[in-house]
């Protein structure tokens, strides 16, 4: 979709602890939050430490890669935005990390999903001032 | 059945209100209650949040708890953390161990956490 069609989709509503994972998205960078008391990273982003409890954090960028933990493909339109994308496979992905993400998972047939696929996120500006991941297969990995 | 000395409030935290997201400043309360209590945020079994803006999920999240065996809301408006006292001492008669209940204030000087020890 070009960012000049009306979005009628779903939209975010940052808060403090979340702006930071936004803004880096629209600068096509995917930002994980880094403890700085313990140096454990998490997602998606939250207040606290869940492994020191520490409420002070930093910003780091993630490297993208991962491999599919599980997935859904959708083939009901739980929400009109959606309708145009069906059937979409949403993935769930254990990055680089070692933490979790969703995003949607494209150009993938469903015969050639299987849990440990290489995948690489990618980034798609679909209105002004909102950019979202999506993932794509890993050619290279 | 009576719920006198079922169990006992073992400690007690609060912060500013920061004007961060909103389970921030419970949170932060909570963890100064818990440590005062001597105990660690993962000892958690049961979660009664305030009922409203926040979930036992952003609890569970942020404290990283592996098996909450109990949570409750209690919708009484601003009265919901006095219901809430009760609900902890029930589960405590019902075997929990440590309950937790969140409060939070905003009228601009933050967020009262308390919480029970069977
Ligand atoms: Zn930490």
């Amino acid at each position: 979709m070009s960012a000049t069609q009306t979005y009628n989709k779903l939209v975010p509503e940052p808060t403090s602890d979340s702006a930071g994972y936004w803004q880096g998205l629209n600068e096509h960078k995917l930002l994980l939050q880094k403890c700085a008391g313990c140096g454990t990273i998490r997602h998606y982003p939250r207040p606290m430490c869940p492994s020191c409890h520490s409420m002070d954090s930093t910003w780091v960028e993630a490297s993208g890669r991962g491999v599919v933990h599980s997935w859904t493909i959708t083939h009901h339109a739980f929400h009109p935005g959606v309708r145009d994308d069906l059937p979409y496979t949403l993935a769930t992905i254990d990055l680089a990390e070692g933490v979790r993400m969703n995003a949607q998972l494209r150009g993938v047939a469903p015969e050639m999903l299987r849990i440990g696929l290489p995948v690489r996120v990618k980034f798609e500006t679909v209105k002004e001032g909102l950019t979202l991941p999506y993932l794509v297969a890993d050619a290279g990995a | 059945m009576s719920l006198r000395d079922k169990a006992a409030i073992t400690g007690i935290g609060e912060t500013a209100n920061s004007g961060r997201s909103v389970p921030s400043p419970q949170l932060g309360a909570l963890v100064r209650a818990i440590k005062g209590a001597g105990l660690h945020p993962s000892d958690i079994d049961v979660i009664i949040p305030y009922g409203s803006a926040v979930v036992a999920d952003d609890f569970v999240t942020n404290f990283g708890i592996p098996d909450l065996r109990f949570s409750a809301t209690t919708p009484l408006g601003g009265a919901s953390c006095v219901a809430a006292v009760q609900y902890a001492m029930g589960a405590m008669v019902a075997d929990a161990k440590i309950g937790l209940v969140s409060g939070y204030g905003d009228m601009g000087d933050g967020s009262v956490a308390m919480m029970w020890r069977g």
